[in-house]
């Protein structure tokens, strides 16, 4: 017994002594690429196909983590992020969050902290909405040409030609095209400037100011929109109401959701009709997931290694817990059955599976909030989807 | 592109195999070449399409398309023959299958590629989790020989598979980087 802690004290020592370094690592720095630390542990990790999900890798993580969390809390979120990086843990990961360059989950500390990633990622902007010049014309000559640039898939060449400048004189049209250009083009900023300058009085009107709220929601401003919405007193009252709803549902004003959608609906077609629904879907999952609460799924996890997670909504991750602290219950209970308490081997095992034990009831602990915010992310893009169908549809 | 003349779809050609270059993309690159080549042989910049059929290893292509460029640009004799002699050494291009095969001990498919420490390293690493497990169930401690070391190895020994299989790509690229490089020097 006294050998075998001897061993793993000297290798602890030699380990600190060239983690030093890395383990003090600021957590707005993380550990430089060129330690011995980290060129030993992604030559390991490039040997066995790890370090592939997350972005950074777990060998990054740890000592950033060790800083910013304390070595407790450093130690077990870092045990618990290397669970859930398996083939089986990202299985029910959903794709969308995955960085298309690099197909890795981009993942720092908000993961186990109860900072909303959301908070933390969107700040919310004012954008500053023109006042409508007085006497503008609704000339269009070319306005078939734009739109079959635009209806063909050539955004990048409508652009071209409506951003230069002395080709068309301002006129509402112009400010129309161009926005509606731009909010083809994902660049919401510039759509909710142009669309929110096209006046009352063109016949465009209905057009760019629902373009104009969506592209405002895009961009997080949901109060202003739906402050925009509130002044609306046009025909299409199927789309304020729809885009009403929706904007309060981005802000989780659930009383303002169900008084706009208290009244009976005056959709008028399908996809506004099918659009509500889904609303309608998203607000009783939403009101569904706020009564989780994070000590259950930690205790949860301790009595069944991964139940936590399976009751926090994420089956995969909970089937990987089990499967890694239960493998490594196993080993150790033969071990030390065969070869007692003091063999290395359930020392070994035995400190390994206690580390992924108690890293599972930290994960889960967190895992609440982190996955109530990916569910939260996924819900968002599905209420855009929503505003963006119906005015494609009905509005053109 | 059938209305298009041949001279317009040539430079089109050419223009795409640029495109494809740029992206990285040289098989696809060549093929353009190869269409472009076979409506007019003498059009397109003769340089670049030497470079993209290097780079794809034919450099049979590659040294005629680089003699038309030093005939076009008025070569003198002694770059003729410093081209010559450079294209009588070119790079062998190595096989992800071979790398495959030979990673059925670990660690060879890795000094195929002359990566020794890497190999090195992904033989120790299977020689480790190997001999415990061997150990383990000459010790009747089969929970712990399948456990502990047979799922070890499946990263160990897939993961070193997949590293050699990568560094054929990365060595086949370094070295075509490379012969393309004295090439430029020598013009």
């Amino acid at each position: 017994m006294h050998r075998a802690l001897k061993v793993i004290l000297a290798v602890a020592i030699a380990l600190s002594a060239t983690g030093r370094t890395a383990l003090l690592a600021q957590p707005e720095h993380w550990p430089d690429s060129g330690s011995l630390y980290i060129r030993a542990t992604d030559a390991i990790a490039r040997q066995t196909g790890a370090g592939r999900s997350f972005s950074p890798a777990s060998n990054y993580y740890l000592p950033a983590a060790v800083s910013r969390f304390g070595i407790i809390g450093g130690i077990l979120s870092t045990f618990d992020r290397i669970n859930r990086s398996g083939r089986i843990g990202m299985a029910a990961q959903n794709d969308s969050f995955r960085d298309p360059s690099d197909h890795r989950l981009h993942e720092g500390f908000e993961a186990y902290s109860f900072k909303s990633i959301t908070e933390a990622g969107r700040q919310p902007i004012h954008i500053e909405i023109p006042p409508v010049a007085p006497g503008r014309s609704n000339a269009g000559s070319d306005w078939s040409f734009i739109n079959y640039l635009l209806e063909s898939g050539m955004k990048r060449d409508a652009a071209a030609i409506l951003f230069q400048d002395g080709i068309y004189a301002p006129s509402d049209t112009l400010s129309y095209l161009r926005g509606l250009t731009a909010y083809y083009l994902k660049d919401f900023g510039t759509a909710s400037y142009y669309l929110g300058s096209v006046g009352q009085t063109s016949p465009l009107f209905d057009q760019a100011f629902f373009h104009s709220t969506a592209s405002l929601m895009e961009l997080g401003c949901n109060a202003q929109s739906i402050a925009l919405l509130e002044g609306y007193n046009g025909a299409r009252n199927d789309l304020k109401r729809l885009q009403l709803e929706a904007a309060s549902l981005m802000e989780d004003d659930f009383s303002g959701y169900l008084n706009y959608s208290g009244s009976a609906s005056e959709a008028t077609s399908y996809s506004v009709m099918q659009a509500e629904q889904s609303l309608a879907r998203i607000y009783s999952d939403r009101t569904a997931a706020k009564e989780k609460k994070p000590w259950i799924a930690a205790t949860d996890s301790a009595i069944i290694p991964g139940l936590g997670k399976v009751y926090a909504g994420n089956l995969s991750e909970g089937i990987a817990s089990f499967l890694v602290v239960g493998s490594f219950g196993a080993v150790t209970a033969e071990c030390i059955s065969k070869k007692g308490c003091g063999d290395w081997r359930s020392i070994t095992f035995g400190a390994l599976g206690a580390l992924f034990y108690l890293g599972n009831i930290y994960g889960s602990y967190f895992s609440v909030e982190r996955i109530n915010t990916y569910t939260h992310e996924a819900q968002n893009q599905a209420i855009m989807y929503n505003i963006h169908v119906p005015l494609r549809s009905v509005l053109r | 592109m059938r209305s298009i003349p041949a001279e317009e779809r040539c430079a089109l050609l050419h223009e795409k195999a640029l495109a494809n270059h740029l992206a990285g993309n040289s098989e696809s690159a060549a093929t353009y070449l190869d269409e472009a080549f076979a409506l007019d042989s003498l059009s397109g910049n003769m340089l670049l399409s030497s470079l993209i059929y290097n780079e794809c290893y034919r450099f049979n292509d590659g040294l005629r398309c680089i003699r038309r460029h030093l005939r076009t640009t008025g070569a003198d004799a002694r770059t003729y023959r410093d081209v010559a002699n450079l294209y009588e050494k070119t790079p062998r291009r190595h096989s992800e299958n071979t790398a495959l095969v030979l990673s059925i001990i670990p660690g060879l498919g890795h000094f195929y590629n002359g990566a020794w420490e890497e190999g090195a390293l992904s033989l120790a690493l299977n020689g480790i989790v190997i001999t415990f497990g061997a150990a383990q169930a000459a010790g009747k401690m089969f929970v712990s020989a399948i456990l502990g070391a047979g799922i070890p190895l499946t990263y160990t020994y897939m993961g070193g598979n997949s590293r050699a299989v990568e560094l054929v790509e990365e060595r086949n690229t370094a070295k075509i980087s490379e012969f393309n490089f004295k090439l430029i020097s020598l013009l």
